[in-house]
């Protein structure tokens, strides 16, 4: 600016005085324009913030809180007036459409006779006693490293419609594969909220 | 030069913060839709004993009195409860023949009624959801508490159920008998279902905060 007023004009007296006052409005002008678009922008978006963080914060927690997951588009586990909560374990899912082992597919549902050891009257399902071995052999290395002792544990996750003869089928393999201890994963809820009549 | 020192000192006194809101934007509807809102829980089960796991080190000690081994067996018919061997004989009401607690409406056929919602839970998951729900209505639960609490009373410590049903039946029954049989409730007995559904489980006289057992510990039988 100084550079500009000092510099020798080729204007008359009245003339530049024109054109500053015209440089004076014009300035005042963008300031004034200035200051409104600040307010405007300026909404207060630190409680909204502060929600936010405490919504994500929440939201990451519950996220990472359950060790299983009972929910799918063909999964619907059965309610109960059960009180024991879930641990993190091996888990056998028993969907409409398949079965999975620690969230890996294994086979199809209904299981073909092709994959059961001796024909349809066997209770053995030869893939998932293959997939249940090597888990039970990882499991059992990792609980020696760590110095505990193997617990047989599997949590089954079937769907409410699963036929009991296929439960006990997945029951019968997963013996085979040393895992004696089951656990069948329920949605908790009051004992009134399971009841037929509502 | 000065231009740009205040455009800095502009930069400074506040953080961008836009990329920082896209992002919880983003994620916040995206961990609100996975988030389960349900509350898992789970049964215990003792293995079926065909299976070949470590044996059990607890054997059972020969008392004088010959073991209850209590079986209820849920069939398209009922429920057949067997102790100490020998199947009880059916309830008032129900037919000489069948089951020991027959449905609640004898004329309805459980086989179909299950394959219509195996079929329809492909489909239509809450339309599936409620005709199980149906099937699970057609037994007669209340019956079978009031069995239960009778065996109960004659072998108070035995807390073993061995639970079976046939082939066909849906889980949902067999984890709903499990549900029956694990904790007394209020009253010994009931005559209204809606009474007996409404009904909190008794806590234990012992411990505070524990619930009174019935047939808590059930051990899933191998279908035939």
């Amino acid at each position: 600016m100084t550079e500009q007023d000092d510099a020798p004009s080729a204007f008359g007296e009245e003339e530049e005085e024109w054109i500053k006052e015209q440089r004076k409005r014009d300035a005042d002008r963008e300031n004034r324009a200035g200051d409104r678009d600040q307010e405007e922008g300026d909404v207060n978006i630190n409680s909204l913030m502060d929600i936010m963080v405490i919504l994500l914060v929440f939201l990451l927690k519950s996220y990472g809180d359950q060790p299983v997951k009972v929910t799918g588009s063909d999964l619907k586990v059965p309610d109960s007036s059960t009180k024991l909560g879930p641990e993190d374990m091996t888990t056998i899912v028993v969907t409409r459409s398949a079965i999975l082992v620690n969230d890996e597919k294994v086979t199809d549902v209904p299981v073909d006779k092709s994959q059961k050891r001796g024909g349809e009257t066997s209770l053995e399902i030869v893939r998932l006693l293959e997939r249940l071995k090597n888990v039970v052999e990882e499991n059992k290395q990792e609980s020696k490293l760590m110095g505990q002792d193997f617990n047989p544990v599997v949590t089954i996750i079937a769907d409410q419609s699963t036929r009991y003869r296929l439960l006990t089928e997945v029951m019968y393999t997963a013996g085979q594969a040393e895992l004696s201890k089951f656990k069948f994963a329920v949605v908790r809820k009051k004992r009134k909220n399971v009841s037929p009549l509502r | 030069m000065p231009r740009d020192r205040r455009e800095m000192e502009g930069g400074d006194d506040e953080i961008d913060l836009v990329p920082f809101m896209n992002m919880v934007v983003i994620l916040i509807p995206l961990l609100l839709l996975s988030v389960v809102f349900l509350k898992v829980g789970v049964v215990n089960i003792t293995a079926p004993k065909l299976s070949v796991g470590p044996p059990s080190k607890e054997k059972p000690d020969d008392k004088e009195e010959e073991p209850l081994n209590l079986t209820v067996a849920i069939n398209d018919e009922g429920f057949r409860i067997a102790a100490t061997g020998t199947v009880l004989s059916p309830v008032e009401g129900c037919p000489e023949s069948g089951p020991t607690i027959c449905l609640r409406n004898k004329s309805k056929n459980i086989g179909e009624m299950v394959k219509r919602a195996r079929k329809t839970s492909k489909k239509d998951e809450d339309e599936g959801d409620k005709l199980f729900r149906k099937v699970s209505e057609s037994y007669d639960w209340m019956t079978l508490y009031n069995r239960l609490m009778k065996i109960k009373k004659e072998y108070p410590d035995e807390t073993v159920v061995n639970v079976s049903g046939d082939p066909d039946i849906p889980y949902n029954l067999i984890i709903r008998a499990m549900d029956v049989a694990r904790y007394k409730l209020e009253k010994d007995s009931y005559n209204n279902r809606e009474d007996f559904w409404q009904a909190s489980i008794r806590k234990s006289e012992s411990g505070e905060g524990k619930f009174a057992r019935l047939f808590s510990d059930p051990v899933l039988a191998v279908a035939k």
